[in-house]
C-alpha cells in the first residue's frame, strides 16, 4: 500500500514539474528578442509597423505573457497544443509526426546499447586488469570522448563516403519501404549507440568493480559458490541498483540530446524542430516542443525509480 | 598500469599522468596559440582555398585560404575559455548553494532542491540550447549558459558531501564549542569536501567542452569569425566528403581535449579514492 | 564452568592421536604494499583437534584474522602464503586447485564472519542464503529437502518462527539473528572444521552472551573443530578449551585456557591479562597496568624479539636474538624468560579525590525525556503519522562535583540519547538539564559560550572526532584560540596538554591519518580539556579500541580528573571497566533507569533483574571467578511506557502487573535505587552473580 502512495506521490511530483518547466519556459521565451511576427514579416517588420501590430493581434502575441500562457494550458490539457505561428498549421500532429521519428532513433539505439553495455560492463568488470578490460576501458573512453558530430561525419566519410553502403543524409520520405528506412537510419542509430554504449559501459564496469569488492561477495566465495553464480546471483543485482541511474539519464540523453544527431544526418526528429522553432521565434511551438522531450525525460526518471525501488528491498518496506 | 620509472612518480595511475600533459598541451595553447600562429587567422586567401595540408600550410586551408593549423591554435582559447569559465561560473555557484542546502537543511534546503530539480528536468544541452537562444550566441553567452545548466549537479555533489560530513563527530566538536555556522562551513567542512569536488569538476569540465562546442556546432554558441573548434565543423559540415581535413582537424582536436581530461578525471578519481582506502 | 572444560579436554585428548583436524606449519603471510612486501604473519604454528575449540586471541594488528583469512584462501588481492603449510586432516590447503578449496569451503571448512550485516547480501532473502549452500555443495537434495533443512537449521540457531523468517531480509533482522543467520550458514553441511572470525563483535554483551551459549553448544553436539579469532579473553575464558595468543604477526604462547589465564608464561599474555580490571578492584586500590610503546613497523622486522621493544622483563638478549620457542606446563611459550616468574610493569599511583572537589549536584537531569518523529504538525497526527519513538523517558539523575558516574546500557536503552541531550546535541522533549541549579536550553545553539564551554564531550569514534584536513596542533589549540588565549600561552598550553594524555610535542605537526587509534583518541580528550571543562561527558571513548590502549587512557582520564577536579558522566557498554573507574553506576533499559548505586551495590544482591542479567553476561577473564548462569529471554523491549520495559524479556517476571504498570522505585540505602515490582526484601535473598571461589562474595577492596 505504501508502494502505491509514493507512486501517487511521485506522479503528482512529476506533473507539478512539468508545470513548473512550462511556466518556466514561457516567462523566458517572453524574454526572446523579436517575435514571431517580426520572423515572418522579416525585412518588411521594419517597414509597415501597422501591418507588424495587425499580425501579431491575428497570431494573438500582442498579449502578455502570462495570459498566452493561460490560454495555452486551457488548451493543452485537452490535448490541442494550438498552432505553430511559424508555419500556420496545428501543432499537435507535427510534433508527434516528429516526436515518433526521433523514437525510431532512440529505440533501437537503447535497446541495443543496454544490454550490449551491461554485458561489456561486467566483462570488463570480472577481468579486471587483464587485457580484454584494458581493451574495454580504452574503448569506452574514446566512446564518450567522441562527440557525437565528430563521430557521426567519420562513419559518414567511411561508410557512405567510401563503402556506400548507406546515404549520407536521412531525409524521411513518407512512405519508405523497410529497407530504405533501415538504410536512413543506419548511421544516425549506430552513432547514437556508440554514446550510449560507452557512457552506461563506463558506469556498469565501475559500479560492478565496486560490488565485486563488497563483503558479502567475498563470503559467498568463501561459502564455495561457484565464481559465476557469485557474479551473476549476487554482485550484478546490486551494481545494477546505481546502474540504473545512469540508463535513465541515457534515455533522457536519447530524446533530448539527440538534437546534434539530427542536425548531423539531416534527419526530421523533435531536435531539429526545436531548433527551427527557435529560430522563428515561434513560442507555441517551442513551448510544446520542450513540454514533450521534458515529459519524455522526467518520465524516463520516474520509471528509474521505480525500477530502483524494485530492486532494492530496503526501500520496498 | 603505474609509472614505475620516476621516483617521484611511482604512485602516479598512467591516466592521470597522460590526462594531465594533454591538457597541460591545451591550456599552453590556450595562452600562447595565437602569438605561436604562423599565420594571421583572419586572413582570407583565395587563391589557397581549401587546399589540402602541405610544407606551408600543415594542415591545410579552409574555404577562405585561411590557414587551418593557426586557426587551430587560436582556437584552443577559444573552446577553453568557454569551457573553464562557464565550469567556473558552476562551481561558484554549486558552492554556494550546496553548502547553504547541506547545512542549512530544512525548507531552504527544500526550496534550493527543487529549483535544482526543475533545472535538471531538462537534458543539459536543451536547456543550454533554450537559454542560449534567449541571451543570443556569443561567447559570453555561452559560458553563462552553460554554467547555468551544470549548477545543480555541483550543487548536488557539494550538497552530499556537506550532508555526509555534518554527522561526523568532529563537526559536532564545533560546535559544541561554540564554532560559528560560517566558521563550521568554510573552515571545517570546506576543506573536506574538496576530493569529490576535484572528481566532479574535471567531469563537468568534459560535459562543458562537449555542450559548448556542440551549441557552437550548432550556431547558436560562437559566432564567426571566432575560430571555435564546434563552429569550424558546424560551418564546413558540407565539405565532409570534398575537404575532409577542414572538419577532421578541429574534430580531432575536440575528441582530444575530451578524451585527455576524461583520463585527467579517472586519473584523479584513482588517487584520490585510493588515498581515502590507504587510511 | 571448569567442569564442562575439563570434559571437553578429555574428549579432546581422546582424540589426539588422529590426525589434528587443522595444523599450521610455520606459515608465514605476507602482503604486497606500493613500498614493499611486509610480513603479516611469521612462523605461526598451531594444532587443532577433533572437538577442540581454540581462541586465537590478538589486539589489532597482530595478524589473527589474515591467519583465518589464509586457510580459507581468501586473503585479500595483494595477500599470499610466502611459506609454511596449512594441513586440513593432513592435506595442503595451500597447495590445492581453486576449484578442488572451493568444493571445500562452506561444506567441510566454514567461516563464520565479524559483521554479518555486510556478509550477507541486502537484497536476497536470508533463506535463500543458506539455501545455496545446499545447492552448492549438496546438488541431489531436492529443493522441498533443501527448504526443509533450512526451517531446521534455523531452529536449531534458536531463530523465532524459522518458516517465515526465511524469506526475511537481513536488514529485517537485528543484529544477534543476522548472526545467527551466519552460524545456520556455516553449520548446514555439518562442518569439520569452523573458524569463526569475532563474530560477537559489535553485539550486545547480554545478546553475544546468547550466541556463546548457541556456539558452545553446537560445537559440543556436533564435535566440530573451531577456531575462534578474538581480542577479548574473557570471550576465550568462557568459550575455548585451548587458547594461542598472537602478537604482531607471531604467536607468543599456546596452552590450556586454564592454565595460561590462571599463570601466563609469556610476558605479553602478562602484560595484556593486568589490562582488564579484577572484578572488584576499583581506581581507589588499584592502577590498571598499561602496555608502554606500541606496535612494531613491520616493514623493518626486528632481529630479536618481537616484543622486546614494550617488554617490562626485556633484556639485551631478548633485543639481539629471536627467542625460542620452550615448552611450558601446557603448551608453548617464545621468549628467552618463559620459565621465570612472569612480571608486568606495575601501574604507579591509586587514584585520590581532587582537592578541587567540593560538594554539590554540578549536574542535574530531571524528568528528562526525548522523542523523536513527533510531528508537531496537525494534519500529520490525523494522518496518523504521529507516533513517536520515546528514547529517554523521564530519567532524572545527579551528578556531584568531581565524581565519575557511568551510564551503563545496551543498544536501544537511551544511553547515547541522554548524553547528547545534556550537551544540546539531541531533541530534549520534556524536563530540563540544570548546571549548577541553572536551566540550560535544549538546544547547544541557544546556549550561551561560556556554558558551552563548560560542558564539553569526548566521541566514541576516533576517526571521525578529528578535522582531517588540520594538523593536531590545531585541533588542539582551537579552544585555546577561541578562549583569546595570547601566542605565548598557546604554544605552551597545547604542549602541557598533549604531555597531559601521554603524546610527545612532536606529533603538533602530524595529520590524523598518521596517528593510530589510542593516540587519536588521547588528542581528542587533550582538545576536549583544552576548554578546561567543569563536566566532561565521554560517549562510549573506549569502544573502538585495543584492551592495552583502553587500558592507558582509562589511566589518562583518571589522572586528568585528579588534576582538574572535573566530573564525568561516563557511556559506556562495557560494564567490567565501568565497575573500576566509576564512582556511581546507573543502568538503563529500553530508555528508563533501572538501577543506580556505587560499583559494590551493583556487585551485590538486591539486583534489577536487568543488572543480574549483564553481570550474568559480561565475559570474565579471572577464571577463578565463578559466574551463576542468567539469560533474559527472547522478546521484545516494550517502550511504550506502559509497564515496565524489560516486562517481555524478564526472566524473574513477577506477575502481569509488570505489563500494566509502572515499576515503583525502591531505595535501598543512600544512593542505591532499584526501579522493580519486586519488593527489596526478596530481590535481596537472591545468590550473588559473581563470587570468588577463595573468597566468596566479592566486595569493594577484597
Amino acid at each position: 500500500m505504501k508502494v502505491f502512495y509514493y507512486l501517487v506521490g511521485r506522479l503528482i511530483l512529476l506533473l507539478a514539474t512539468l508545470l513548473a518547466v512550462s511556466i518556466a519556459i514561457s516567462a523566458i521565451m517572453s524574454l526572446l528578442p523579436g517575435d514571431a511576427a517580426e520572423q515572418i514579416l522579416g525585412a518588411w517588420s521594419e517597414r509597415s509597423g501597422a501591418t507588424l501590430a495587425a499580425l501579431r493581434t491575428r497570431l494573438g502575441i500582442d498579449q502578455p505573457w502570462y495570459v498566452q500562457y493561460a490560454d495555452w494550458l486551457q488548451m493543452a490539457v485537452r490535448g490541442d497544443l494550438g498552432n505553430s505561428l511559424a508555419l500556420s498549421v496545428p501543432i499537435t500532429p507535427i510534433l508527434f509526426d516528429r516526436l515518433a521519428n526521433t523514437l525510431l532513433l532512440a529505440i533501437p539505439a537503447a535497446l541495443i546499447s543496454i544490454p550490449l553495455s551491461l554485458g561489456l560492463g561486467v566483462w570488463g568488470a570480472v577481468r579486471k586488469g587483464r587485457p580484454i578490460d584494458h581493451g574495454i576501458s580504452a574503448v569506452t573512453l574514446v566512446g564518450v570522448s567522441v562527440p557525437a558530430f565528430v563521430l557521426g561525419p567519420i562513419l559518414i566519410v567511411v561508410f557512405s563516403g567510401y563503402l556506400q553502403w548507406f546515404p549520407s543524409s536521412s531525409g524521411l520520405i513518407q512512405g519508405s519501404g523497410a529497407t530504405h528506412l533501415f538504410l536512413i537510419l543506419a548511421l544516425p542509430v549506430l552513432t547514437l549507440t556508440t554514446e550510449s554504449l560507452a557512457y552506461i559501459g563506463r558506469m556498469v564496469r565501475a559500479s560492478m568493480i565496486e560490488t565485486l569488492k563488497s563483503p558479502y561477495v567475498r563470503m559467498a566465495r568463501l561459502k564455495g559458490l561457484p565464481e559465476r553464480q557469485v557474479v551473476l546471483n549476487h554482485a550484478l543485482r546490486n551494481s545494477l541498483l546505481p546502474t540504473v541511474t545512469v540508463i535513465a539519464f541515457n534515455i533522457g540523453w536519447l530524446i533530448g540530446g539527440v538534437v546534434v544527431v539530427e542536425q548531423v544526418f539531416n534527419y526530421p526528429g523533435i531536435g531539429s524542430l526545436l531548433l527551427f522553432a527557435i529560430e522563428q521565434r515561434d513560442l507555441p511551438l517551442i513551448q510544446a516542443t520542450v513540454f514533450v522531450t521534458a515529459a519524455a525525460y522526467c518520465t524516463a526518471n520516474l520509471l528509474a525509480d521505480i525500477a530502483y525501488m524494485a530492486l532494492n528491498p530496503r526501500l520496498r518496506n | 598500469m603505474r609509472i614505475h620509472s620516476l621516483r617521484i612518480l611511482r604512485n602516479v595511475p598512467g591516466s592521470l599522468l597522460v590526462g594531465s600533459i594533454v591538457v597541460g598541451i591545451f591550456l599552453l595553447l590556450a595562452a600562447i596559440g595565437h602569438w605561436l600562429a604562423p599565420y594571421d587567422i583572419e586572413q582570407f586567401n583565395m587563391s589557397a582555398r581549401l587546399s589540402p595540408p602541405s610544407p606551408e600550410h600543415w594542415l591545410g586551408t579552409d574555404r577562405y585560404g585561411r590557414d587551418m593549423l593557426s586557426r587551430l591554435m587560436a582556437g584552443a582559447r577559444e573552446t577553453m575559455v568557454i569551457a573553464v569559465g562557464s565550469v567556473a561560473l558552476s562551481l561558484v555557484l554549486g558552492l554556494v548553494i550546496g553548502l547553504i542546502s547541506g547545512y542549512r537543511g530544512g525548507l531552504v534546503d527544500g526550496a534550493l532542491m527543487r529549483t535544482m530539480d526543475i533545472v535538471m528536468a531538462f537534458p543539459s544541452l536543451l536547456l543550454a540550447l533554450l537559454v542560449v537562444a534567449v541571451l543570443g550566441g556569443g561567447t559570453l553567452n555561452t559560458i553563462l549558459s552553460v554554467g547555468i545548466v551544470f549548477t545543480p549537479k555541483i550543487a548536488r555533489v557539494v550538497r552530499s558531501a556537506v550532508l555526509s560530513l555534518r554527522g561526523a563527530a568532529f563537526i559536532e566538536a564545533a560546535i559544541l564549542r561554540g564554532e560559528s555556522d560560517t566558521h563550521v562551513l568554510f573552515r571545517e567542512i570546506f576543506p573536506n569536501i574538496f576530493p569529490p569536488l576535484i572528481v566532479e569538476t574535471c567531469i563537468r569540465l568534459s560535459y562543458a567542452v562537449l555542450v559548448s562546442v556542440s551549441l557552437s556546432y550548432l550556431g547558436l554558441g560562437a559566432q564567426p569569425p571566432t575560430p571555435e573548434w564546434g563552429l569550424m565543423i558546424g560551418k564546413e559540415k558540407s565539405l565532409l566528403l570534398s575537404a575532409p581535413w577542414v572538419v577532421l582537424v578541429p574534430a580531432i582536436a575536440i575528441t582530444l581535449l575530451i578524451l585527455g581530461i576524461n583520463m585527467l578525471g579517472d586519473g584523479l578519481r584513482e588517487v584520490l579514492v585510493a588515498k581515502k582506502s590507504h587510511d | 564452568m571448569s567442569q564442562k572444560r575439563a570434559m571437553t579436554e578429555i574428549i579432546a585428548r581422546l582424540g589426539t592421536h588422529a590426525s589434528p583436524t587443522l595444523k599450521l606449519d610455520d606459515l608465514f603471510v605476507s602482503y604486497r604494499l606500493e613500498e614493499a612486501v611486509v610480513q603479516a604473519v611469521r612462523s605461526v604454528s598451531l594444532e587443532l583437534h577433533p572437538g577442540e575449540v581454540l581462541g586465537l586471541v590478538g589486539e589489532s594488528g597482530s595478524g589473527k584474522s589474515t591467519v583465518a583469512y589464509a586457510v580459507l584462501g581468501g586473503l585479500e588481492a595483494n595477500g599470499f602464503i610466502s611459506g609454511g603449510r596449512v594441513l586440513f586432516e593432513g592435506t595442503d590447503l595451500s597447495k590445492l586447485s581453486r576449484e578442488h578449496l572451493r568444493s571445500l569451503l562452506g561444506a567441510r571448512i566454514a567461516l563464520v564472519p565479524q559483521e554479518p550485516a555486510t556478509a550477507l547480501n541486502p537484497t536476497r532473502p536470508v533463506g535463500d542464503q543458506i539455501a545455496e549452500v545446499f545447492r552448492t555443495h549438496m546438488p541431489n537434495l531436492s529443493s522441498a529437502e533443501i527448504d526443509r533443512r533450512v526451517v531446521e537449521l534455523l531452529a536449531n540457531v534458536r531463530l523465532p518462527d524459522p518458516q517465515q523468517l526465511g524469506r526475511r531480509y537481513p536488514h529485517q533482522l537485528s543484529g544477534g539473528q543476522q548472526q545467527r543467520i551466519a552460524i545456520a550458514m556455516a553449520f548446514a553441511c555439518d562442518p569439520t572444521l569452523l573458524i569463526m572470525d569475532e563474530p560477537t563483535t559489535g553485539l550486545d554483551v547480554t545478546t553475544e552472551a546468547r550466541i556463546l551459549d548457541l556456539i558452545a553448544d553446537m560445537a559440543k553436539r556436533t564435535r566440530v573443530s573451531v577456531l575462534y579469532i578474538t581480542h577479548n579473553l574473557g570471550v576465550v575464558a568462557k568459550l575455548c578449551s585451548k587458547v594461542a595468543v598472537m602478537y604482531s604477526g607471531q604467536i607468543v604462547e599456546t596452552g590450556n585456557v586454564d592454565t595460561v589465564l590462571a599463570e601466563p608464561q609469556h610476558p605479553y599474555t602478562a602484560a595484556l591479562l593486568a589490562c582488564i580490571p579484577k572484578i572488584g578492584a576499583t581506581k581507589f586500590n588499584s592502577r590498571l597496568a598499561a602496555i608502554d610503546g606500541s606496535l612494531p613497523n613491520l616493514t623493518s622486522v626486528p632481529s630479536g624479539c618481537i616484543y622486546a621493544s614494550r617488554c617490562a622483563m626485556v633484556t639485551d638478549k631478548c633485543v639481539e636474538t629471536l627467542p625460542p620457542v620452550v615448552q611450558t606446563s601446557s603448551g608453548t611459550s617464545a621468549c628467552w624468560r618463559a620459565h621465570e616468574p612472569i612480571r608486568v610493569a606495575p601501574g604507579s599511583g591509586v587514584y585520590q579525590r581532587s582537592k578541587e572537589v567540593h560538594s554539590g549536584e554540578v549536574l542535574s537531569l530531571v524528568d528528562v525525556r526525548c522523542e523523536y518523529g513527533a510531528s508537531k504538525g496537525l494534519l500529520s497526527r490525523l494522518v496518523g503519522r504521529g507516533r513517536p519513538l520515546v528514547a529517554v523517558r523521564d530519567v532524572s539523575l545527579g551528578l556531584q562535583h568531581g565524581e565519575t558516574l557511568a551510564l551503563i546500557g545496551e543498544s536501544g536503552s537511551g544511553k547515547t540519547t541522554l548524553a547528547r541531550a545534556v550537551v544540546g546535541l539531541a531533541e530534549l522533549t520534556s524536563g530540563s538539564i540544570q548546571l549548577h541549579g541553572k536551566v540550560l536550553p535544549a538546544s547547544v545553539r541557544k546556549r550561551e559560550v561560556n556554558t558551552k564551554r563548560r560542558l564539553q564531550m569526548v566521541f566514541q569514534n576516533p576517526d571521525g572526532s578529528l578535522n582531517p584536513q588540520w594538523k593536531i596542533g590545531k585541533t588542539v589549540a582551537r579552544p585555546l584560540v577561541l578562549a583569546k588565549a595570547s601566542k605565548t600561552t598557546l604554544n605552551e598550553r597545547v604542549t602541557q596538554l598533549l604531555s597531559s594524555v601521554q603524546l610527545q610535542a612532536d606529533v603538533v605537526s602530524r595529520f590524523p591519518h598518521q596517528l593510530s587509534g589510542g593516540q587519536k583518541q588521547r588528542v581528542g580528550i587533550a582538545r576536549t580539556f583544552a576548554a578546561a571543562p567543569e563536566v566532561v561527558i565521554l560517549d562510549e571513548p573506549l569502544s573502538a579500541l585495543d584492551v592495552s590502549v583502553q587500558a592507558a587512557i582509562v589511566n589518562v582520564l583518571i589522572d586528568l580528573q585528579q588534576h582538574t577536579g572535573c566530573s564525568y558522566l561516563f557511556i559506556s557498554h562495557d560494564l567490567s571497566l565501568v565497575l573500576f573507574f566509576a564512582d556511581r553506576i546507573a543502568v538503563m533499559y529500553g530508555g528508563e533507569l533501572c538501577e543506580i548505586g556505587t560499583p559494590q551495590d551493583i556487585l551485590s544482591p538486591p539486583y534489577h533483574p536487568y543488572t543480574e542479567a549483564l553481570l550474568s553476561a559480561i565475559p570474565i577473564v579471572d577464571i577463578s571467578v565463578r559466574q551463576r548462569r542468567v539469560r533474559l529471554n527472547e522478546g521484545a523491549t516494550d517502550s511504550s511506557g506502559v509497564g515496565c520495559p524489560l516486562a517481555s524479556r524478564c526472566h524473574k517476571k513477577f506477575g502481569s502487573i509488570c505489563d500494566e504498570e509502572r515499576p515503583p522505585q525502591q531505595h535501598i540505602s543512600k544512593g542505591h535505587k532499584i526501579v522493580c515490582h519486586w519488593p527489596i526484601e526478596k530481590l535481596a535473598l537472591d545468590d550473588p552473580v559473581i563470587t570468588s571461589a577463595a573468597h566468596g562474595a566479592l566486595s569493594r577492596g577484597a
